[in-house]
């Protein structure tokens, strides 16, 4: 089998730098590369679209492990539309943290919309993990995500 | 600064076990898990929803410690509708392969496809990458790419 690793993750998103003040600013992604794209007839193919013209930026997570890709389309025109995990296709990004509740307190005082505070995921009885959903300036889901040790 | 790294990339999904022969069989990725989850009241909670019945599969790659995770909403039920890579919050995942045009006729030989063949990427007169978008069952792009320069120092 031929597939070496995952590269990256894409988000496509409607204010590039709304956005990279959400995943930068306020999750500590590193960005890497920011860059408008145009003119590139691949890009038409491989998407199927017409004058492809976007605005792509790829962040590091702070452990440099992962890239996440933020697409902001400027042709053909974004489109938005209702968010919710129930539709097919909708993505949630997980983001891993030894604090969940510091980070709750502190994405919330920035404004960052979540749909609880951090609740305890009991499995098998017992703790497996403290998780809060919360939104990106899109409505994407950003999964706070705390493993609790039960060594 | 508490947040470490990204944990898990998750996708809503039809069916699972429709998903896996596109995840698992076509693209070879190992099963870690899968469950039911009913009666947690944890899951209501943190969704927003009621009495929430999901199924989920947890996939990996081990060589570079991804996780994948498939959601099979059985209430409240998924809602299908039309995926467009330009439509806001639309996400896709974007696997490095050494062999593209081997790993398409992998795809076809499972009957799946992409929204084209292969193309190269062509930037300054240079070929930098070979790449499509590979579609699963329910039409989420699944991009793969066969670099042959740095794209992101490019």
């Amino acid at each position: 089998m031929a597939i070496c690793r995952v590269h990256h993750h894409t988000l496509t998103v409607s204010d590039m730098d709304r956005s990279l003040h959400f995943y930068r600013d306020l999750l500590g992604f590193t960005v890497i590369y920011d860059k408008v794209r145009e003119n590139l007839a691949s890009y038409d193919e491989v998407m199927n679209l017409k004058d492809v013209k976007v605005r792509v930026a790829l962040l590091n997570d702070p452990a440099a492990a992962t890239i996440v890709a933020l697409l902001q389309f400027h042709n053909p025109a974004p489109r938005k539309r209702e968010m919710s995990n129930l539709f097919v296709g909708s993505t949630a990004l997980a983001v891993q943290t030894d604090d969940i509740d510091a980070d709750y307190q502190r994405l919330k005082a920035a404004g960052v919309r979540f749909t609880s505070k951090p609740v305890e995921v009991v499995r098998d009885g017992r703790v497996a993990a403290r998780l809060a959903y919360g939104f990106d300036p899109d409505e994407i889901v950003i999964e706070l995500y705390q493993p609790i040790d039960v060594s | 600064m508490t947040i470490k790294a990204c944990h898990h990339h998750g996708f809503t999904v039809t069916d699972i076990d429709r998903s896996l022969r596109f995840y698992r069989d076509a693209l070879g990725l190992e099963v870690e898990r899968i469950s039911e989850r009913n009666n947690l009241p944890s899951y209501d909670t943190i969704l927003g929803y009621t009495d929430v019945q999901l199924k989920v599969a947890i996939l990996s790659r081990s060589a570079s410690g991804f996780v994948l995770e498939l959601f099979q909403y059985i209430n409240p039920p998924a809602v299908r509708r039309e995926l467009q890579n330009y439509y806001v919050g639309s996400s896709h995942v974007a696997l490095q392969v050494d062999d593209i045009d081997a790993q398409y006729e992998i795809l076809r030989s499972h009957g799946f496809g992409a929204i084209s063949p292969p193309v190269d990427v062509v930037r300054d007169g240079r070929r930098v990458a070979r790449a499509m978008y590979a579609l699963d069952p329910d039409g989420i792009s699944v991009e793969m790419f066969q670099e042959f320069a740095d794209i992101v120092k490019e």
